[in-house]
């Protein structure tokens, strides 16, 4: 098998995605929310854009293994550095969640546990997935609070969610996410929560490390603008399909005409268009 | 000319915290006013403030050349409507929309009920067809709508807009900000809407004034926030963090 030319390239490729699909049964029949997806991903960052109930959230957790057991997946290829992630054991996918692939939750409020210090989450992710003593393990979630630019990490250390605030938050979540040294991570939203300035710190944070330790970064968000300032590729993804995909330089180039829309409604400071242009959906997008 | 909302000296203090320190506001009749700042700012205690939502301190507030006292009568909510951020936790949810829109109807004692609220469900694009449904049958955009014909069923000559789109997406965001602009125009109507995005609050309004923990930064036209006019480092931020990410090499 491994002689296969196609399989020679899907290596080298960090993530490959091929005609996912996600289904929810409902009382009124089947939903769709992922039609038919793929993408691959390599040690870059690639945005995936959407309105609500476009499916990019479903996609960022089909990768995961976080589906809703009640959900059906499928698809003709869904492999991460060429393990197959829909027959591997529960188990072994258990062992690659946190580890080598890592995810990041829109809002630290809901996604950090309340009742256990910060310090203690980063020391449990990592003791988890590696066998150190508790000193260093300390030590080391220590020193991945002062890469997030927490500026005084023994007080955060020991602080609880509540006491800390939206972006400080996020930064002690992607420290979490970061300590076992993933090879990719997803971040769903993770900074829509959070105020315009503290925003750009978090990106900011994320872009270095991202950038230094080589990962792939899969980055979920409905601010077409933020991600195509972000990411170097981004994918427009419409009720559950991928509409368009392009460099992220080359988003004024967009063709379809959702993504078009989607750039146009949005107003801009110093752009004086009143009415503003909405959205005509067409049926045939959705085809 | 008589302000359409007039603040002056307003300080709002919750337990010990104090979330207003004396704030000063001036909104002409007609105006499109903008507050914007980060969480924390004050911005939407200040609206709420003006509602009646909120502790006051000290200090005062006129509408209409008319000081306020620490209740709200029914008068003033005649004049004075707010729509809020979130949609989906401003409707009753086991109210219908032809309930939703009745109450305020019969708190004020309106008679022509039915017609008003046709013609409230036309203005907001909503037509008959949504007046017997439950607010979870309803699209976020769909009930922004029915939290904004809410508003205008008792002609009130001043809304109160609390980040009405936020929790919109873009596509419907652009929709709604038509709406409003569209039924400002046709019933002259007077705008107090606080944002945290700086692109929307320059596209709807004409004045605006930054916050910045609980204080007044400055005030500006929309225009001088255009051509980056501004004097103090926290607005410049502001504009700077509206432009997106840059990546520092």
């Amino acid at each position: 098998m491994s002689h296969d030319p196609n399989q020679q390239r899907s290596t080298s490729a960090l993530l490959d995605v091929e005609d996912l699909r996600v289904t929810f049964p409902t009382r009124t029949g089947l939903i769709e929310a992922v039609r038919g997806v793929s993408f691959s991903l390599g040690r870059e960052r690639l945005g995936i854009v959407g309105e609500s109930g476009s499916g990019k959230s479903q996609t960022g957790r089909a990768i995961m293994g976080l589906t809703p057991p009640q959900a059906r997946i499928s698809a003709n290829k869904l492999a991460f550095d060429g393990i197959d992630l829909l027959s591997v054991s529960p188990r072994e996918r258990r062992s690659l969640r946190g580890k080598r692939i890592a995810m990041i939750l829109q809002d630290p409020k809901y996604s950090l546990d309340p009742v256990m210090s910060i310090g203690r989450q980063i020391v449990e992710t990592l003791r988890t997935h590696e066998k150190v003593g508790k000193a260093e393990a300390r030590d080391r979630a220590l020193a991945m609070l002062e890469a997030v630019q927490i500026r005084d990490p023994a007080r955060v250390f020991d602080l609880h969610p509540h006491e800390v605030s939206g972006g400080m938050g996020q930064r002690a979540m992607i420290a979490m996410m970061l300590i076992a040294g993933p090879e990719m991570m997803i971040a769903d939203e993770p900074t829509s929560a959070l105020d315009v300035t503290v925003q750009l710190d978090v990106l900011g944070i994320l872009d270095r490390l991202v950038g230094e330790r080589g990962m792939g970064l899969i980055f979920i968000s409905h601010d077409l603008r933020l991600v195509s300032s972000f990411c170097d590729r981004v994918i427009v993804m419409y009720a559950g399909k991928v509409v368009e995909q392009l460099k992220a330089s080359e988003l004024g180039r967009a063709q379809h005409p959702y993504t078009r829309g989607l750039l146009n409604c949005m107003p801009k400071i110093g752009a004086d268009r009143h009415p503003l242009p909405v959205l005509d959906r067409k049926p045939e997008w959705a085809a | 000319m008589t302000s359409a909302i007039s603040v002056d000296g307003l300080e709002v203090i919750f337990d010990r915290f104090r979330a207003l320190k004396g704030v000063r506001l001036d909104v002409q009749p007609g105006e499109s006013f903008g507050l914007v700042g980060e969480s924390g700012s004050g911005k939407s205690t200040l609206l709420r403030a003006i509602a009646g939502l909120a502790p006051v301190a000290s200090g005062s507030i006129a509408v209409n050349g008319k000081t306020l006292g620490a209740r709200r009568d029914k008068a003033f909510y005649r004049e004075v409507q707010m729509v809020f951020q979130d949609p989906y936790g401003s409707l009753h949810p086991r109210q219908t929309v032809d309930r939703l829109l009745q109450e305020p109807l019969a708190i004020h004692g309106f008679a022509d009920g039915e017609k008003r609220i046709q013609r409230a469900l036309d203005e907001v694009g909503l037509g008959n067809g949504f007046r017997f449904r439950y607010s979870h049958q309803l699209s976020g955009g769909q009930r922004q709508r029915v939290a904004i014909a809410r508003a205008l069923i008792l002609e009130p000559s001043i809304l109160l807009l609390d980040e009405p789109t936020s929790a919109l997406d873009a596509s419907v965001q652009a929709e709604v900000l038509n709406l409003l602009e569209e039924v400002r125009r046709r019933r002259k109507l007077t705008f107090l809407m606080v944002s945290h995005d700086l692109a929307i609050i320059t596209h709807m309004c004409e004045r605006l004034m930054v916050m910045q923990s609980g204080e007044a930064v400055e005030n500006l036209a929309a225009n001088d926030l255009v051509e980056r006019r501004v004097s103090k480092d926290y607005t410049r931020n502001l504009l700077r963090a509206s432009d997106g990410f840059v990546r520092t090499a």
